[in-house]
């Protein structure tokens, strides 16, 4: 390590550095430890996966970009969307930057693997550095650098990257970054120098001998699948437990404020714009982020100790039935909380087809959103069911949206012509204990994420639903402020369409309402029904939409309307939110459209079906 | 259960019992599949051993010889070919 003395600094002509390295060979580690945690998404037009870009202060003082790119384990894939693809474009672009050098991470337990990678990067002839990370799991055998780097003609050195002291190890080496030879790459013999590098020990390492023990336990035909579900289960309990309460304290800190903006400002309409479109807008941006950092925490814990390859492993088989792999169990699972960070863990999934295919399912899955309409549904018009018919009810409803989501993916999946899914082929990485900052950082970059690119989007929608609901239309006159609205003259302009499943005006304008998020039906309705706070009031609530009369002064919701209502909520993506999460992960406008088209088609028909259903058994 | 199999035995990986090892003689003919066997250590010439199976005919956990260890759904199994190998425990 002292190979690169201070007082014998190398030139420094390299303005950028790019990490490069197989999946799980701690690159991500390394990368935080040299960026100190400062970093940002880099912004590379057509690039779907995240390049991250940080900067490195060398021991001179100066600073230099550093790139992250996505963990490959080859440069050779012929699928340009693939992290492959997008790596090898990325460093055949750096040939043109007259400086920018490579920085190859080997996990040493793998050394061979890792310099098969070297080969194709010398084969680059771009300046590189190579550093073997994870020698903490080596059991005190050191690999020798000086060896490797006597025979590939580029500078080595064996650091962990869990220790911070060897930061100034990798520094130090990253200026004397060299193109080798020419011949360099054809006379890498990966086993032979491996081998000659770090001779191999007869026993299995400390840490493989303790992975091979958790997975007698973890991936046992028996036991693993029970250990799996409790942690999903735990992870999911864990998730309302401590995000809710969270999502309530935000809740109760932006009606505080609202109340004060009511008092100071006299104009009611201005009043109502920063209080309901701007500060409503901001609350429900925020309201999301106990959940997404939470869900990214739990999913990056699961990442970085090995266990989401397990998991992958123990619902392969059940989710080939629906055309997926088992790597698709993160998001449909996430989705079953919220689907924008379920979107966002999509990027796991390898194939482009099966990650788009399950960005469109996703929202069908019954997010704890839908939660707080069902109840009030439930509670306002069964509330004379028993307690255990009411809960067979919400499972049908929870059922209703697997089913739904199930065949969605069989039929959209034909329709991409994603006949199956490739076939899992997944490294499943020795145990480790996940690292607190790794983590951590990951959380925080998910939120800046959120707040920046689907936060904006619920903003604009939350004033455009503003606009809609407390504008007067023109023209109108007679009746309360929400019976004048846009929203109330589009309502009735879509009773003739929604007529047949049983929705008057009244239920139109809650549609309307909840389409920036499903929540917002429960306020909506309140306001339409003249119930002041509903949300704080859902039993008054409820009385008034039992009570709710027709034109015809009969009342005006039966239970067929209701199940209609159900299942329209079970399919509709009325969420603002995953909208704007779906156009940022797909980064066109189409696909985001074709969800709304076909949740919106699919819960029409859905409706219609449950309402004439329903009329047929109640006789009505 | 077969009964009696002799190292050296013609097998695709998906015909492998838990425990044994299989030295690759050919991997599938669609380069970006053999590309991503390759990568994980499932080579020509090298033996993998099956670790384990997942419940009704999920993927198969495998380990290569140069230590990866690998999750390997049962399409790709299928069409990787070799001969049965006897690996130390």
């Amino acid at each position: 390590m002292s190979r690169y003395p201070l007082d014998a600094l190398p030139r420094e002509e390299h303005p950028r550095f790019v990490l490069v390295g197989r999946p799980n060979a701690g690159k991500s580690t390394l990368y935080n430890l040299l960026t100190n945690g400062n970093t940002k998404v880099g912004n590379f037009p057509g690039v779907t996966v995240d390049i991250l870009e940080g900067e490195v202060v060398l021991l001179s003082g100066n600073t230099r970009k550093i790139f992250d790119l996505p963990g490959v384990y080859t440069l050779g894939s012929q699928d340009r969307e693939s992290d492959e693809g997008i790596a090898r474009k990325f460093l055949g672009g750096l040939k043109r930057e007259p400086g920018a050098a490579i920085v190859q991470v080997l996990d040493a337990t793998q050394l061979e693997m890792g310099l098969e990678l070297t080969k194709e990067l010398l084969a680059f002839e771009v300046p590189l550095v190579l550093v073997l990370t994870q020698i903490d799991l080596l059991d005190g055998r050191i690999p020798d650098a000086q060896l490797i780097e006597k025979e590939l003609d580029v500078p080595c050195v064996a650091v962990s990257a869990r220790d911070p002291k060897c930061r100034d190890a990798v520094i130090r080496v990253l200026p004397a970054a060299r193109t080798a030879k020419r011949d360099s790459a054809s006379r890498l013999n990966p086993r032979e120098l491996a081998q000659r590098a770090l001779p191999e020990k007869s026993a299995p390492s400390r840490n493989r001998a303790l992975t091979t023990r958790l997975d007698r336990a973890l991936l046992h035909p028996a036991l693993g699948p029970v250990v799996f579900v409790a942690l999903m289960s735990c992870l999911f309990a864990a998730v309302f437990l401590v995000a809710d309460p969270a999502k309530a304290v935000i809740d109760t800190g932006f009606a505080a404020v609202g109340r004060v903006i009511r008092a100071r400002i006299s104009n009611a309409l201005v009043a109502s714009f920063f209080e309901d479109a701007l500060l409503g807008g901001v609350g429900t941006v925020l309201s999301f982020l106990p959940q997404i950092v939470l869900l990214t925490v739990a999913l990056e814990i699961l990442d970085e100790t090995g266990y989401l390859a397990r998991g992958a492993y123990l619902v392969d088989r059940l989710l080939r039935v629906f055309g997926l792999s088992g790597r698709a169990f993160v998001p449909l699972l996430m989705g079953n909380a919220c689907a924008v960070p379920a979107i966002g863990a999509t990027r796991i999934l390898r194939d482009p087809k099966e990650r788009l295919l399950v960005i469109l399912v996703v929202p069908l899955m019954t997010c704890s959103a839908r939660l707080p309409t069902y109840s009030l549904l439930i509670g306002a018009f069964f509330g004379h069911w028993s307690a255990f018919e009411r809960a067979l009810l919400f499972m049908g409803l929870y059922a209703a949206s697997i089913v739904t989501s199930m065949v969605a993916s069989v039929v959209i999946g034909r329709l991409l012509r994603h006949r199956k899914s490739l076939p899992l082929v997944l490294e499943m990485p020795a145990y480790r204990v996940p690292q607190p900052s790794v983590v951590g950082r990951q959380a925080a970059r998910a939120a800046k994420h959120f707040l920046r690119d689907v936060g904006t989007t619920i903003l604009v929608a939350s004033i455009a639903l503003w606009v809609l609901l407390k504008v007067p239309a023109p023209g109108a006159t007679a009746g309360k402020p929400i019976e004048r609205s846009i929203a109330a003259s589009v309502g009735r302009a879509l009773e003739p369409v929604t007529a047949p499943v049983g929705f008057d005006w009244r239920i139109n304008v809650g549609l309307i309402g909840s389409f920036g998020a499903r929540e917002l039906m429960v306020g909506t309705m309140g306001v339409i029904l003249g119930v002041e706070d509903a949300d704080a009031h859902t039993d008054t609530l409820a009385e008034q939409l039992r009570n709710a009369k027709g034109r015809d002064g009969k009342p005006a919701y039966g239970a067929p309307t209701v199940f209609a209502l159900l299942a329209f909520f079970v399919i509709a993506c009325q969420c603002v939110s995953t909208v704007a999460a779906i156009r940022r992960e797909t980064r066109s406008l189409r696909w985001p459209a074709f969800v709304l088209l076909y949740t919106y088609a699919l819960a029409y028909v859905a409706a219609w079906v449950t309402f004439c259903a329903a009329k047929f058994v109640t006789g009505a | 259960m077969t009964a009696h199999r002799n190292s050296g035995q013609r097998l695709t990986l998906l015909e492998l019992q838990s425990g044994e090892g299989l030295r690759i003689v050919n991997l599938p003919n669609e380069t970006e599949l053999s590309t991503q066997l390759r990568v994980l250590g499932i080579r020509e010439g090298e033996t993998v051993l099956l670790l384990r199976r997942a419940l009704l005919g999920g993927p198969l956990h495998l380990r290569t010889e140069c230590g990866v260890e690998v999750a390997l759904g049962r399409s790709a199994a299928a069409q990787v070919s070799g001969e049965l190998a006897v690996i130390a425990p």
